[in-house]
């Protein structure tokens, strides 16, 4: 008899406590509008002001590939094996700037062909960082794309149609 | 009368044959002529032996017809003496008769081939024929007791056995099997058949079977038992009958399955229950926002440019430490996510399909 008592009460508790628990579950996650607004949480997770170690360091190139002749620009040595799998044969280095990122922080590079491409540094963590690129040309938004890319390794960006042939854009993070 | 033998014969022939030739010695030439001088039939012959000689001594070309002529007086056997010697015994009849005869009877008789003795056919036939049973008892019992002894005639006997049965499936299996039936139907009527399924002299049977089966439904229930029971007793039991009924009963209670439900399942369940509510993580469908150690970046992106998601993690490659975690795209635009080595760059192939044509086909490889 004193079981069954035992084992009612149990239930009853469970009961209450399963009514208040999705409350509870909705508070602990982060809602979308809440995403939005504050944006995503970094990697470290410190909140406060960026630190040196917090900034990564993004080399943007903007190489013309073309199938005319065959020549490969020596800034692009670390790339040219893997360049071989395109049909271009010439890769031709028009501009080169890096930009440094802290986290939520966003660059704007501007391409031949109208297209802007935009960098933001979502987060950090460990040897990987975490890049939002937003690709646009003058008639809206055409991509946005989120890669996690590790310390000291290339992502490419290419599409924009250039004086004969594409424009690539290799995007490589150091920090 | 002296005639030469066989052998003053073949010499007779051998040397001839030497003196067409133009190789027999002079004593061989000597030696023909006194074999042909010795017979009478050549001696009676002046011409010829006169020719023989001629050609003995001085060849020339007609000296082979003189040779055939010598050959034919001595009579050598050619094949022909039964014929001749039936044309002689004909005109010996004629000259007695002195009336139209047909010789050919006599001539047929004369040369009737000699009796030759029966030959013994070949084992293989003597086999065949035993295995087809056209040997006589006599012979069958002689064969029995050679077959015995005779191993190779054992296995030819067991080859034709085979043959036989190859023979016989090869030609069922190619027989076409036809169905009569209705061709007795047609034929019945034709040869005065009322009813083709009649069968004469069944009619008696019919009703003996007939009434065994009317006394057989009006037996009581205990000769019915009987009955099956006679019948089910001549079934053999292909299961083994459980020797001791009442110890399964005892493991298969009801009543007492029942209480182990209640003592085991019962506390459990409710246990189970009460965790599940307290908890309701554990059987609720981990959603994706819980699984990602952050939430994901398509939450974040500004809706209001009609870009909309093509899919999550298109490309994921944890080990080159490069991963697409998210990708959304325009209409009309795509994305081409490509990584030809795994220390190679992520290459992000952008290809805006309403972008002005240009004399390069864009982004593709």
């Amino acid at each position: 008899m004193r079981t069954k008592k035992n084992l009612i009460a149990l239930c009853l508790a469970a009961l209450l406590t399963s009514a208040l628990a999705p409350e509870a579950a909705a508070q602990q996650r982060p809602r979308p509008q809440q995403i939005a607004q504050n944006g995503p949480r970094a990697g470290g997770g410190s909140g406060g002001k960026a630190t040196a170690s917090d900034k990564v360091q993004a080399k943007v190139l903007v190489v013309h590939a073309t199938e005319d002749g065959k020549y490969i620009d020596p800034k692009l040595k670390n790339l040219e094996r893997h360049l071989q799998h395109l049909k271009y044969s010439s890769y031709r280095v028009m501009t080169q700037e890096s930009v440094a990122l802290t986290k939520d922080e966003s660059e704007k590079v501007s391409v031949e062909g109208g297209w802007d491409v935009n960098i933001t540094l979502l987060s950090t963590s460990g040897d990987k960082a975490r890049f939002r690129v937003r690709v646009s040309s003058k008639k809206g938004n055409l991509a946005d794309i989120t890669v996690a890319v590790a310390r000291g390794r290339t992502f490419v960006v290419s599409g924009p149609k250039y004086n004969g042939g594409i424009l690539l854009i290799p995007i490589t993070a150091t920090f | 009368m002296s005639y030469a033998t066989e052998q003053e014969l073949s010499r007779i022939d051998a040397l001839l044959m030497r003196v067409l030739d133009e190789e027999a010695t002079s004593d061989e030439r000597q030696e023909l002529l006194a074999l042909a001088d010795a017979d009478t039939r050549l001696a009676e012959l002046t011409e010829l032996r006169t020719q023989l000689r001629e050609a003995v001594f001085a060849w020339s070309d007609d000296a082979v017809e003189v040779v055939g002529a010598v050959m034919a007086a001595l009579q050598v056997d050619d094949g022909w003496d039964a014929l001749s010697d039936g044309l002689r015994a004909a005109f010996a009849v004629e000259a007695l008769a002195e009336d139209t005869f047909d010789i050919s009877e006599l001539v047929m008789a004369a040369v009737a081939a000699p009796t030759v003795a029966a030959e013994e056919p070949p084992p293989e036939a003597v086999f065949s024929a035993l295995h087809d049973g056209e040997l006589s008892a006599e012979r069958r019992v002689e064969m029995a007791r050679e077959l015995g002894r005779d191993r190779g005639a054992l296995s030819a006997l067991n080859d034709y056995a085979d043959i036989g049965r190859l023979i016989r499936e090869g030609l069922d299996d190619e027989a076409r099997h036809a169905d009569l039936t209705p061709v007795w139907r047609g034929v019945a009527p034709a040869i005065g058949l009322s009813d083709p399924e009649e069968i004469p002299g069944w009619a008696p049977i019919a009703d003996a079977v007939r009434d065994a089966v009317a006394a057989a439904s009006v037996m009581s229930a205990a000769e019915s038992a009987a009955l099956t029971n006679t019948v089910m007793d001549g079934i053999p039991k292909p299961i083994r009958e459980l020797e001791h009924a009442d110890e399964l009963d005892e493991l298969v209670n009801p009543s007492d399955l029942r209480g182990w439900i209640v003592r085991l399942i019962g506390p459990a369940a409710i246990l189970a229950l009460g965790l599940m509510l307290v908890i309701p993580q554990l059987w609720q469908v981990p959603e994706k926002d819980s699984i990602e150690p952050t939430p994901p970046v398509a939450e974040n992106v500004q809706q209001d440019d009609a870009i909309e998601p093509m899919s999550d993690g298109a490309f994921a490659d944890a080990g080159s430490g490069m991963k697409v975690e998210s990708l959304e795209t325009a209409d009309n635009v795509f994305v081409q996510v490509m990584q030809f080595d795994d220390d190679g760059p992520l290459f992000l192939m952008i290809d805006d399909v309403d972008e002005p044509s240009a004399p390069d086909d864009g982004a593709s490889l």
